[in-house]
């Protein structure tokens, strides 16, 4: 009986598998042509890590539902990533216990921006200053590097630290607070950023495992296909919000 | 969603029309097969505790 329960569980994840590989392919390809999706390939732990936006050890990683493509003139890439930590803890009496910590679950957006730089700014949420009020704009000084920006809303939603003050207003102009604020809306409070390299990078948590079907859904079912439309226009139209198609003179 | 996107959606979905066909019986055969495992489920826990295991 339990060959027959490991069965069903196979046939499950093989079905979801094809849709996503036959079905899910070919609505990419007709809704945005210029993007590739390959389903089981993912973002490198090492880029992830990389992009300097969470610190914390990573002891398990996880990422599929990889796109790669351009979005007009910008190449873009995102995909799913789950990252983890394990933390051991001991009590008096000598008993471990082992917990996973869920350090990010939800979309890795890259992009490249469309004014070349060589410094580094981490745009992240403010909870400092959002809990501990000055308190907290105390503890954010002490952590160095931090960017004070002119629009009162975006200091309160974002905290800016960067490597040049200059170039992170340079890239961090009015406009793109703006544009930033407007992000923030659509997929929340938890959106971080990273401009490093020339590029951008964005991260969001997602309630719900996207570009994902459901089993227990008809295969023809138009919501099923519509929220997958929905969820690769969401990362689609960051290139649009961010206005990363206007070609500044400085890049290529 | 869009008056024009979702019109885009649904001539990609008549396109695959055949594909989701064949993938929705593939599903409907995996569907089949796990309703009898969870009715050998069923039945191996009345005849391992009796009626109250329902």
């Amino acid at each position: 009986m339990s060959a027959l329960l490991r069965s069903c569980g196979k046939d499950q994840k093989r079905y979801k598998q094809e849709y996503k590989l036959r079905v899910l392919t070919e609505v990419t390809k007709a809704i945005q042509p210029a993007m590739r999706y390959r389903p089981s390939e993912g973002i490198s732990k090492a880029l992830f890590k990389s992009a300097g936006i969470y610190k914390s050890r990573i002891d398990r990683y996880h990422s599929e539902d990889l796109f790669v493509g351009d979005v007009g003139d910008t190449a873009v890439s995102f995909s799913e990533v789950k990252a983890e930590r394990k933390d051991t803890s001991t009590d008096s009496k000598g008993n471990t216990t082992t917990s996973w910590h869920t350090i990010f679950n939800g979309v890795f957006f890259m992009a490249d921006f469309h004014k070349d730089f060589s410094t580094w700014v981490t745009v992240e949420p403010d909870f400092a200053e959002k809990t501990f009020g000055w308190l907290g704009k105390k503890f954010q000084k002490m952590g160095g590097s931090v960017v004070h920006l002119e629009n009162p809303e975006f200091e309160k939603a974002f905290v800016v630290r960067g490597g040049d003050q200059v170039e992170a207003r340079y890239i961090l102009t009015p406009s793109m607070q703006e544009n930033l604020l407007d992000l923030r809306r659509l997929h929340g409070e938890s959106l971080r950023l990273a401009f490093k390299d020339s590029k951008v990078i964005m991260v969001f948590t997602a309630r719900e495992n996207w570009f994902e079907p459901d089993f227990f859904k008809p295969s023809h079912e138009v919501r099923q296909i519509e929220g997958f439309v929905l969820e690769l226009q969401a990362c689609c139209s960051i290139v649009e919000m961010m206005n990363l198609n206007t070609r500044i003179w400085t890049k290529e | 969603m869009s008056q024009s996107n979702s019109e885009h959606v649904m001539s990609v979905i008549k396109e695959l029309a055949p594909l989701l066909a064949e993938l929705e019986d593939q599903r409907q055969g995996a569907l089949k097969k796990r309703s009898k495992g969870m009715s050998l489920v069923s039945l191996a826990a009345v005849v391992w505790q009796g009626p109250e295991a329902l």
